[in-house]
This record gives C-alpha cells, sequence and structure tokens, in this order.
C-alpha cells in the first residue's frame, strides 16, 4: 500500500501526459494501490473535461475586418537577400475632437545599446553579406551617402503632414544621460517627447531599441497595438517590436518600455552602414496614431 | 483550402487569406476570450484587438497550427486586458477570487440540465482569480500545451503546471460547492 499520497500537480500533470514516462508510469503504480489518490484522480479530471465540454459561443455581432485594408495593411517584400521588407499602407485619420479632452504627454525614446562583440567577431566580418539588407530599390544613395565613423546625427522630421508641427528642443528630461530631445505639439495641445541616446554605434554590434511613452496627465489611452517600432529606410520598412500596452490607460508619470534588439525577428544581423528612420508609432483610442521618425545614422 | 494553406497566403500579405481563417475559427477564439473576460462586450473587443495583433504578426508566425497560435494571442491578450482593468492587483495573488459573473435566479431556458450545467461551470469559473481562470481555459478548452501556454504568458513552464493544478482544484471545489453531483456527469 502506497504510504505518500499524490499532490495535485503530480495529478494534474498525469491527466495532461504531461510527465516524464517514468514518472507517469510509478504514478500509475501508485494509483493502482491507492484509492483515495484514484478518487482524487477522476474528480480533477472530471473538472477538466467539465471546461472542456463548455460550447462554442456565436460573437455578438461580425468581427470588423476594416484594419485588412486600411491602417494595417500590408504588403512584404523580400529583397535579394532574403530579409523581409514590409510596406505599410494607409493612415489612421488624424487628430481627432476627443483627443483634446484627453491632455496627455507621449514621450517616445529611441536609444541604441551597442553591445561588445568578441574580438574576433568585429564589425567588418560581422557585417559581411548583410550591408544591403534593408535597402530597399532606389534607396542606395542615402545609404552610401552616411558618412562613414559619424556620430549619428538625431533629427526630427514632420510625420502625419499637417497633423503635428515641431518646436525647438528642450532640456532632457528623461533619465538616460545626454539624451537628445525635441518636441512635437499635437493640434489639440497634446505633447510629444522624443528623446533619443546615445547618438553613435558601429555595425557590427546588436542594436538595441527603446521606445518608451510616458503617460499625461490625464492619461493616455492606448489603443491597440499600443506601440510598435520600425526602421524604414525609403519606401520600405522593417518592424522591429510588436505590440505594448494593448488598450491601456497610462497614467500619470507612468512608463512603458518596448525593447526590442535589431538582430531579433527577421532581421537577422546588425544594421548595415546607412541612414535610417526609426519610426515609432503609437496608437491610440478612436485609431489616432502618433507617429515620428527619428533620423540616425549607422556608420561602419 | 485547409488552414495551412491560408496560413502561408496571410504570412505574404493575403488579407483574405487571414479573414476567411478567422472567421473559421472565429467562435472558438470568442469562447475563449468570453470565459476568461466573463464579458460578452469585453470579449468582443479582446478578439478584435488580438485580430489585429496577429495580422501584425503573421508573417513572422513559423510553424505551429494557427488555431493554436490564434488561442495563444487571445489568451494573453484577454489577461493584459485584466491586468489593465487591475492595475495594482497582480494576477499572481491566488487567494484573489473575483465574482465576475452574476448567479441570476434560473429563467426557464436554463432549466433544462446541460444548460444548468454550462451555467454552473462558467459560474464556477468566474469565482476564480483570472490567472486561474486563463491557464485552465487555455488548457482545457483550448487545448494549448504547457509549451504554448508558458510562451503566451510568459511564464516558466514549472510555474503553468503548479498554475494549472491549483486552478482545476479550486475549480473543482467551486463547482462542488455548487452542485455536489455535478461532476457525475463528466465522469
Amino acid at each position: 500500500m502506497a504510504t505518500q499520497h499524490l499532490d495535485d500537480e503530480q495529478l494534474s500533470a498525469y491527466i495532461d501526459r504531461a510527465l516524464a514516462r517514468k514518472d507517469a508510469a510509478a504514478i500509475a503504480v501508485h494509483l493502482d494501490g491507492c484509492a483515495d489518490c484514484a478518487s482524487r484522480l477522476h474528480l480533477l479530471r472530471a473538472t477538466s473535461q467539465a471546461v472542456a465540454s463548455l460550447p462554442e459561443e456565436e460573437l455578438p455581432r461580425p468581427l470588423d475586418f476594416g484594419f485588412l485594408r486600411d491602417g494595417a495593411s500590408h504588403v512584404e517584400e523580400l529583397d535579394s537577400r532574403g530579409f523581409v521588407a514590409r510596406v505599410i499602407h494607409g493612415r489612421p485619420p488624424s487628430w481627432l475632437p476627443t483627443m483634446v479632452a484627453a491632455a496627455a504627454v507621449l514621450a517616445l525614446v529611441a536609444t541604441w545599446v551597442p553591445r561588445l562583440v568578441p574580438a574576433r567577431g568585429g564589425p567588418s566580418q560581422a557585417t559581411a553579406g548583410l550591408a544591403p539588407a534593408t535597402r530597399p530599390e532606389g534607396g542606395g544613395a542615402s545609404a552610401q551617402s552616411a558618412p562613414q565613423g559619424q556620430s549619428g546625427g538625431f533629427g526630427l522630421e514632420r510625420s502625419a503632414p499637417g497633423a503635428l508641427s515641431v518646436v525647438p528642443s528642450g532640456a532632457p528630461t528623461s533619465s538616460f544621460p545626454e539624451a537628445a530631445q525635441k518636441t512635437v505639439l499635437g493640434p489639440d495641445g497634446s505633447t510629444i517627447t522624443l528623446l533619443a541616446n546615445p547618438p553613435s554605434a558601429t555595425t557590427g554590434h546588436p542594436v538595441q531599441l527603446l521606445l518608451r511613452l510616458v503617460g499625461g496627465p490625464r492619461g493616455t489611452d492606448l489603443a491597440p497595438p499600443g506601440m510598435e517600432i520600425f526602421a524604414g529606410q525609403g519606401q520600405s520598412q522593417l518592424r522591429l517590436g510588436g505590440s505594448e500596452g494593448t488598450s491601456r490607460t497610462v497614467k500619470s508619470g507612468e512608463e512603458l518600455d518596448l525593447t526590442v534588439e535589431w538582430s531579433a525577428g527577421a532581421i537577422a544581423g546588425p544594421p548595415a552602414p546607412g541612414t535610417y528612420s526609426l519610426i515609432g508609432r503609437i496608437f491610440l483610442k478612436n485609431s489616432t496614431v502618433v507617429e515620428v521618425p527619428l533620423t540616425f545614422t549607422v556608420s561602419g | 483550402m485547409d488552414d495551412e494553406e491560408l496560413l502561408e497566403r496571410c504570412r505574404r500579405g493575403d488579407g483574405a487569406a487571414f479573414e476567411a481563417l478567422l472567421l473559421r475559427h472565429q467562435s472558438a477564439f470568442f469562447s475563449l476570450a468570453l470565459r476568461i473576460l466573463t464579458n460578452h462586450e469585453d470579449a468582443m473587443d479582446a478578439l478584435q484587438d488580438s485580430c489585429i495583433k496577429a495580422w501584425r504578426g503573421i508573417a513572422e508566425q513559423r510553424g505551429g497550427a494557427f488555431r493554436s497560435w490564434m488561442n495563444s494571442i487571445v489568451a494573453r491578450t484577454c489577461v493584459d486586458r485584466i491586468r489593465a482593468r487591475r492595475p495594482t492587483a497582480p494576477l499572481e495573488d491566488e487567494d484573489d477570487r473575483v465574482i465576475a459573473l452574476p448567479d441570476p435566479q434560473p429563467g426557464p431556458e436554463l432549466l433544462a440540465l446541460s444548460r444548468e450545467r454550462v451555467h454552473a461551470i462558467e459560474v464556477a469559473l468566474g469565482r476564480l482569480s483570472p490567472d486561474h481562470r486563463a491557464v485552465i481555459l487555455m488548457r482545457d478548452l483550448s487545448g494549448l500545451s504547457y509549451e504554448d501556454i508558458a510562451a503566451s504568458l510568459e511564464l516558466p513552464i514549472g510555474t503553468v503546471r503548479s498554475r494549472l493544478a491549483r486552478a482545476r482544484s479550486a475549480l473543482q471545489a467551486e463547482l462542488l460547492s455548487l452542485d455536489p453531483n455535478i461532476l457525475e456527469a463528466f465522469a
């Protein structure tokens, strides 16, 4: 007769056949000789089956597939080296009047953090074969014009023409030292602050990009998918980050970070030398999007 | 056309294929969202959000069935919504019980035995913590593997295993408190 009863975790995993064969065999032997554990297993399995018996429910209304045709539609293009370049078509509508009531402060931080790699994996070796990875057809001139060895300068470009205006930068407020900062204003008075740090990196190192959103005094209502980061060159854009902060309200002072590595996902290597736009998109409710590209240069 | 063929088309940016896949499985996805969130409107919103997320990420989807992949997105979206709803209450609080489902007087339509059982299961699930509810639904309703659940909820597999065991025990206790004989129907 068994002397030590099985615990719920063992029984639960046994039901799911999630145990190693040896462990499952030992439990089966125990169950043969222990009516108490066998009874508990019986109840636990019935509980699992009760959940599984729940019927499927019909949707109360049809799904809206407008996103397939409007703001989120995409086509993929493979460049000559097999990298995926995603071109985003369409733009969500510009600022809506409802945003006036939701005065908020958004801070978009873009920073890269070069990581040292072993000496044998130096820049020239690491970038071999990867240089034009994200360079679109016809976009080479811009990339080629990037000064080699230059510290990457950060410049703010207008985004969503007609919706945003650029104002002079103020002192950095971020916890990131020496961060460059610029601020853009929306027509409703909402403020978007861009910070970037540090402005230099070389190829051959994984690059970490950080998008930061700081909530305003009255909260900033994010809509799905919240935030995304793209690297753009010419008309091509590569999505570097997933979504974050879905459908949440950012409280005053609360910060949401979305950190992605350039080497992640479809982009399998370090950035090639050239000029890129780091594009941060923050999706607000009512299909409003804030999009600001931040130009930066990767030196060899 | 089977799911895999449609999925491959989706990866190439075919929106019609994505729509077809969603329409094929939307009831299952909605059911998962509804059971986790316990509210039709919230579930509908979560499913809509999940569709957008899935479309944005489908180019990177590699391997695995669409249904499992989408179920993971739906579950994660629901959990995120619960977190956003109650930002100061950690989901990991195992003792936190949310009674989200009212227990109305049964109407005539609930007199049928099967409907009563379904209703009791829904009430019992509604009394679990969101963490427990999500993990047990992902496993027992949607059939996700421990690995899929762990990836979706960003938890170690060991945590998934222990949490699932606790969730089942808690649900069992709730079911038996509602109806001491209810589990006999599933034995």
